[in-house]
């Protein structure tokens, strides 16, 4: 379980509402980050390279689509990443997804 | 109706480098190009010389990539051109989702190149015909 601003957020919520959306692939990272006192979640997806059409505007709608699903489920507003089909490490067998750069006090 | 690809792209150095470098090794021409940014991620819109061919060792490599339908017209070189052709498609009620243009000879002839909506592109190409712009694919 990770603690993001003070809210418990379980990773496989996380991974539970992007296994759901189908123009996204299966590999995904979840970045911790601090920006001033606050905590950062950064989301990263790929992109399922079969459900894509070429448009910005559809990239931005899935985005936007993401963070709402996201936010409904775990509360915290995400920032989202959209990356290349293959360019996320994939992982093996018990999956390492979470990465903290949260300076330990 | 011309082809165009488009590839998504992540926003970081040797993008391009590594989607250019996939055409060349399958011996496919690039005739125009351009970058559309999106802060984290992009899109490089290239129309090439096969662009079936292009799509699929892009698709083969793992790229995220789709083809489109647009248009190309070659417009004269001339002051007011663009805007009377933007004038003919808002007379007709035809949006242009993106475009790009450049100029082959100075003062003679220029490209055009027109993203519409599908339903558009058939009825652009009619107008543009009657009111004498060149359309070439």
């Amino acid at each position: 379980m990770l603690i993001v601003n003070g809210v418990n957020v379980f990773p496989s919520q996380i991974e539970e509402v992007i296994m759901r959306i189908p123009e996204v692939g299966n590999n995904y990272q979840v970045h911790l980050e601090k920006e001033g006192a606050l905590d950062k979640l950064i989301v990263k997806v790929e992109i399922y390279s079969k459900m894509f059409k070429g448009d910005l505007k559809e990239l931005d709608a899935l985005k936007e689509k993401i963070k709402t699903e996201l936010k409904a489920s775990i509360i915290i507003n995400p920032v989202m990443e959209l990356h290349e089909p293959g360019s996320l490490p994939v992982f093996e067998g018990k999956a390492k997804r979470v990465v903290d750069f949260r300076t330990k006090i | 109706m011309a082809k165009q690809l488009n590839v998504f792209i992540e926003n970081k150095p040797g993008r391009l480098k590594a989607v250019t470098e996939v055409l060349a090794n399958n011996k496919i021409n690039i005739n125009a190009f351009t970058i559309q940014d999106r802060g984290d991620f992009g899109l490089i819109k290239l129309i090439v010389g096969d662009s079936e061919k292009a799509y699929l060792a892009l698709a083969d490599k793992g790229y995220a990539c789709a083809i489109k339908d647009i248009m190309i017209i070659s417009p004269k070189d001339k002051i007011g051109n663009l805007s009377r052709l933007s004038e003919v498609l808002l007379k007709n009620n035809i949006n242009i989702i993106d475009s790009y243009g450049f100029v082959i000879e100075s003062e003679k002839k220029g490209i055009c190149y027109l993203e519409l909506n599908t339903d558009d592109l058939k009825k652009a190409k009619r107008i543009l015909d009657k009111e004498g712009f060149k359309v070439l694919e």
